[in-house]
């Protein structure tokens, strides 16, 4: 499920309630049927949880020791949560980083640390929000590549201000000052433009120009090129 | 103002076993009035570039020029008062007990009377659609707020120069729309923007050459034609649209911008629709 909305509509609020950070004031919070706000340790078992800043999440002297914060908490065994942390962070392209200090590290490399650190507790439910506001277009597509993995097999939430990487996914939920303001398809959603203006979002270049240019809406630059060149076949040809 | 940066190196931590040269010889200038658009992969050396220009870094080897003085010359307060920069993670910016305070810190530090201090203020305020947060704790602030309120807090200084580190990650699209439109306005007012960023479409729509940045080297630099073009894997989305259909329409020209492409490409059906 995605979640968009504008700067302050409450998505990283409602990722913190469900994690047990923030109480509700009325209204209540379940994951598997428990309370976050009562039992945080058992539902943080099943939630993984990326924060929106990685510069917040990231306390241990050394990289590799932050990547291991989780499984220490779960009292996975030494030699286990040693090949698990490696492989993390083979994941996500961080090996030989083991022992850098993760304040001396690029905006980047901070947010690949923090997603190393979700993926290595293996969580039933993944929390991400803005997962790859600062990673380039390799380590975006990545990420992206990993939860359509991990779709089917596990819950992702995935807040984010960039509606083509929620292309893939079931639901997108709207949130506009504090309020669901839409929970539908992505389809719908970008079909829709009242509805994107009233949430300050707009689409993403590609399909914006898809649109514009009263083609379907195509999400790769190649696919709105095959596109094209099939409507101007159909005219004067190609010379 | 002109920036120039000439063959700058920068080692971190050198001699701890982790010494990393993050800068390998860059050059670059930053011209009089201009958008300068600094694009590269994860740990290229954006922000370790964009960090000597007011020299919060000191090169390791090599120098950093101001209309052709030696920047080290300088008084720091002068050098960071015309050369403005607005940090990757906006959080490194943000001190004061509120927005208010944290916006009107570098106008007061400038001597300027409290009327101006507050008119700076407010005028940076609104133009990040921030002018509600004013009486608010910068902490409490979600994280899209708290860029927008970092951006201001350098706008109010009115630099002469705006170095922008990722302003527009965790901003909403109608925020960053907004905040292109900003700095497509401080241009036009003389002042030069260095805009740091991943996303390739909104440095094609502002920028008037672009730096990409590979393991701390300039791989290339300068019309953002010429150097999309020249590599459309790493170029924005309407440049690779272009190109995919460029062997067989060479009529379209190498738009850049969303506006320029979308002509095109509605030309192209015209003609042949
Ligand atoms: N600790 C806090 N104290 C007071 N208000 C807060 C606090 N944290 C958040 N808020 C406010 O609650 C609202 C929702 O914030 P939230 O962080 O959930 O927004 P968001 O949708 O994640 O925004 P963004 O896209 O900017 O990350 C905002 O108006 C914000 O200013
Ligand atoms: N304080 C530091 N000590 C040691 N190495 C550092 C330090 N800061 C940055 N580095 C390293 O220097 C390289 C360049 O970092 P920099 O932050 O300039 O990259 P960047 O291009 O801004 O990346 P990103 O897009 O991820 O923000 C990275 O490999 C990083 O790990
Ligand atoms: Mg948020
Ligand atoms: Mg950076």
């Amino acid at each position: 499920m995605g979640v968009v909305g504008p700067n302050g509509g409450g998505k990283s609020t409602l990722v913190r309630l469900l994690n047990g950070l923030l109480k509700p004031d009325a209204g209540a919070a379940r994951v598997y049927g428990r309370n976050p706000a009562t039992e945080p340790f058992e539902v943080r078992r099943k939630v993984g949880m990326l924060f929106q800043n990685p510069d917040n999440g990231l306390v241990a002297p050394f990289v590799e020791d932050d990547v291991a914060f989780g499984l220490e908490n779960l009292g996975v065994p030494r030699e286990e949560m040693r090949v698990r942390v490696a492989q993390a962070m083979r994941a996500v392209g961080l090996s030989g980083y083991e022992r850098r200090e993760p304040h001396t590290l690029s905006g980047g490399e901070k947010q690949r640390v923090a997603l190393a650190g979700i993926l290595v507790l293996e969580p039933e439910v993944l929390i991400l929000d803005e997962p790859t506001s600062m990673l380039d277009a390799a380590g975006r597509r990545e990420v992206l590549e990993k939860v359509r993995y991990l779709r089917g097999e596990k819950t992702i939430l995935h807040a984010t201000h960039h509606l083509e990487e929620l292309a893939d996914a079931d639901r997108v939920l709207v949130l506009n000052d504090g309020e669901v303001t839409a929970d539908v398809t992505p389809d719908r959603l970008f079909a829709n433009a009242g509805l994107l203006r009233e949430n300050r979002l707009s689409l993403p270049p590609v399909l914006r120009l898809a649109a514009d240019l009263g083609l379907p809406l195509h999400r790769t630059p190649e696919d709105l090129a095959t596109e094209i060149l099939a409507e101007i076949g159909d005219g004067a040809g190609v010379p | 103002m002109r920036l120039e940066l000439r063959d700058v190196w920068h080692v971190y931590a050198p001699g701890n076993g982790f010494e990393l040269p993050a800068l390998r010889g860059v050059s670059l200038t930053v011209e009089d009035g201009e958008v300068l658009g600094v694009v590269g992969g994860t740990g290229s050396g954006k922000s370790t570039l964009v960090q000597h220009m007011n020299l919060l870094l000191a090169p390791t080897s090599g120098a950093v020029f101001v209309d052709g003085v030696d920047a080290g010359t300088l008084r720091k307060s002068e050098l960071r008062r015309r050369v403005g920069l607005v940090f990757q993670f906006p959080e490194q910016g943000l001190f004061a007990p509120t927005v208010e305070e944290d916006v009107s810190y570098a106008p007061r530090q400038l001597g300027l009377a409290g009327d101006e201090v507050r008119g700076r203020v407010r005028g940076a305020l609104e133009s990040l659609d921030a002018a509600h947060l004013a009486r608010r704790a910068p902490y409490t602030l979600s994280g899209g707020e708290k860029r927008r309120v970092a951006i201001a807090g350098v706008l109010a200084m009115s630099p002469e120069v705006l170095v922008l580190d990722e302003p527009t990650a965790g901003l909403d699209p109608v925020s960053r729309e907004r905040l292109l439109e900003l700095v497509t306005g401080l241009r036009s007012a003389g002042t030069s923007v260095v805009l740091v960023s991943h996303d390739l479409d909104e440095v094609a729509e502002v920028a008037d050459r672009v730096c990409v940045l590979e393991e701390g080297r300039v791989r290339s630099i300068g019309d953002p034609a010429e150097v999309f073009y020249a590599d459309p894997e790493v170029a924005p989305a309407t440049v690779r649209v272009v190109a995919a259909l460029g062997n067989i329409c060479p009529g379209l020209g190498r738009p850049v911008r969303f506006g320029t492409t979308l002509q095109a490409l509605r030309g192209l059906l015209e003609a042949r629709g």
